[in-house]
């Protein structure tokens, strides 16, 4: 490597160090016991932590429970992001593009709290769609969409939407619409040529959007926090309540290694999949 | 036929996910200008009275100070780092530089709970206790990928020939980069600037690992007020930062639109 790279890389060397500094600190401290009535811990190095963790029934339904609700999250996000990119990409008019991009720029600048927040309004007992609900005479009863499953699915929704459509929307523009129109004036019907053509050629976009959305969704903390009102418990809450109930760092350290371990083997499967996606559309085009 | 109903479906659809975005913003935002201390739709009367409350409260005008020092000095010292890192990966071939573009980039893909136990763990050991050093710390090390992806992004656009004729007439490498390569990258210093800026602004995560006793931001101030009290004064904090990053899109889309903005995501 030349020197004027190197140091160039010097104070990106310097963050990385921090960060991975601070893994290995953490992954010796999930070996260390807590100090019995003492905010300090306490050596001998045991792999107790890890172990205790591997014999928690609760514990691991909750990383598992994870797992599979961020994976629901991402399908959900793919099949409501996916035609809505789509239309930003196709419309004939500029105007509603830029309505479409701004609306989206908006939702996600404007923060994680308070989109959580709003939501927590719109969803409570006497909250709007309860309202609206119950004078359609849809229902009697207000529904619980608050402080359960659904009121954190729907609110992250909101959360992953724009990141994904704003991902898949560029790739899409990136499709020659020249290609789709020859493929309907060869007889090809709409349905067929989105799922034939679109579809296939935005695959690696698709599938990067579905990580970033997977990645976010399995980080969430604070929507879970807020919206499931202690009852919906994702494996970031698991860990924060370590902490700051049970005052364990050294068991928190240990779960939360277990955690990285497991998204960065998922989100590894996502890259794999994605690489494979792009080398496919690599052949199509010869 | 069949042609009108695809495109009513279509707009159909596109209104839906349109409302479903704006929903909790615009029903904040009412929330916020209503009289009542409980949400109703609509509001009995108007009032900008929590508005006031929002001001007058020490909690939130501290977190409000907190926030702004934590973003003013993240912000600068992150796109301050990111600038030479992008340049050496866009302008320099040397091995590994795969894996070295994937390490700069992963404090983005580990969960944000994860980081901050980290970083308490390391903070812990070397007795730092000052929630906004802790912070300031955590911060510049999480959003330095978000300066880094919009330079790089950048650098794409950034013609090495221009540089090369400015070698070529005699100027130094500092020279050359300063007069022709920066002035170029104005737009992802601008889009780097904003993501690190909200990033900042807005994160609960990792903050909440890292904060002390005398040192809360917007979100951790935020989000106790909603644990604890029962009005609209979060309703306030939401539209005032909705008010804001409506004024940044405005900004961005008269100063470069809002496609290249996305470019350099």
């Amino acid at each position: 490597m030349k020197a004027g790279a190197r140091v160039l890389l010097l104070p990106a060397a310097a963050l990385m160090a921090i960060f991975f500094g601070a893994f290995l600190v953490f992954a010796a401290v999930g070996m260390l016991s807590c100090a019995p009535g003492t905010p300090g811990y306490s050596a001998p190095l045991t792999l107790g932590n890890y172990l205790r963790f591997f014999s928690d029934p609760a514990g691991l339904r909750i990383l598992g429970w994870t797992v599979v609700f961020s994976l629901s999250l991402t399908a959900a996000t793919i099949v409501a992001g996916y035609p809505f990119a789509y239309l930003i990409a196709r419309t004939r008019w500029a105007w509603v593009r830029n309505l479409l991009l701004g609306v989206l720029l908006v939702t996600f600048l404007c923060g994680s709290i308070s989109r959580a927040y709003g939501w927590l309004i719109l969803l409570g007992r006497r909250g709007l769609v309860n309202e609206a609900l119950m004078w359609t005479g849809l229902i009697d009863h207000p529904l619980a969409l608050i402080y359960n499953v659904s009121g954190v699915f729907i609110a992250l929704l909101h959360f992953t939407l724009p990141y994904f459509v704003l991902t898949v929307f560029g790739a899409i523009r990136a499709v020659p619409s020249q290609v789709e129109e020859s493929a309907r004036d060869l007889g090809a019907s709409a349905l067929r040529v989105f799922f034939q053509i679109t579809v296939p050629l935005t695959l690696p976009a698709i599938v990067g959007g579905a990580t970033l959305a997977f990645s976010l969704a399995i980080s969430a903390f604070a929507f879970p926090l807020l919206l499931g009102g202690g009852r919906v418990r994702l494996i970031s809450n698991y860990i924060y309540d370590q902490l700051f109930v049970a005052f364990d760092l050294p068991f928190a350290a240990a779960v939360s290694s277990l955690f990285l371990l497991v998204a960065l083997v998922i989100l590894w499967g996502f890259f794999a999949v994605e690489r494979w996606a792009t080398r496919a559309v690599y052949r199509r085009a010869g | 036929m069949r042609h009108y109903l695809g495109k009513a479906l279509w707009l159909l659809f596109g209104v839906a996910i349109l409302s479903f975005l704006l929903l909790p913003v615009v029903f904040t935002a009412v929330y916020s200008v209503g009289e009542s201390r409980y949400f109703q739709f609509p509001p009995q009367a108007w009032s900008l009275q929590w508005y006031m409350a929002f001001f007058r409260a020490q909690k939130f005008y501290d977190a409000l100070i907190n926030s702004a020092i934590l973003a003013l000095v993240v912000t600068p010292l992150c796109l301050l780092a990111a600038l030479p890192t992008a340049h050496a990966l866009a302008r320099y071939r040397f091995p590994g530089q795969r894996w070295i573009d994937a390490l700069v980039l992963s404090p983005l893909i580990v969960p944000g709970v994860i980081t901050g136990v980290a970083l308490l763990s390391l903070f812990r050991i070397l007795h730092q206790d000052i929630g906004l050093v802790r912070m300031s710390v955590a911060m510049i090390v999480v959003c330095f990928p978000y300066g880094l992806r919009a330079l790089a992004a950048n650098y794409q656009g950034v013609d090495p020939a221009t540089e090369e004729a400015a070698r070529d007439l005699g100027y130094g490498p500092l020279r050359t980069w300063w007069a022709i390569t920066l002035p170029q990258l104005r737009t992802g210093l601008l889009a780097g600037a904003v993501f690190v800026f909200v990033e900042v602004i807005d994160n609960f995560s990792v903050n909440v690992f890292l904060v002390d006793l005398h040192s809360n931001t917007l979100p951790i101030a935020a989000y106790q007020h909603i644990r604890d009290v029962d009005d609209p004064l979060v309703a306030v904090m939401s539209t005032l930062l909705s008010i804001l990053s409506v004024l940044l899109v405005l900004g961005f889309s008269r100063m470069m639109g809002l496609e290249r903005m996305f470019k350099s995501r």
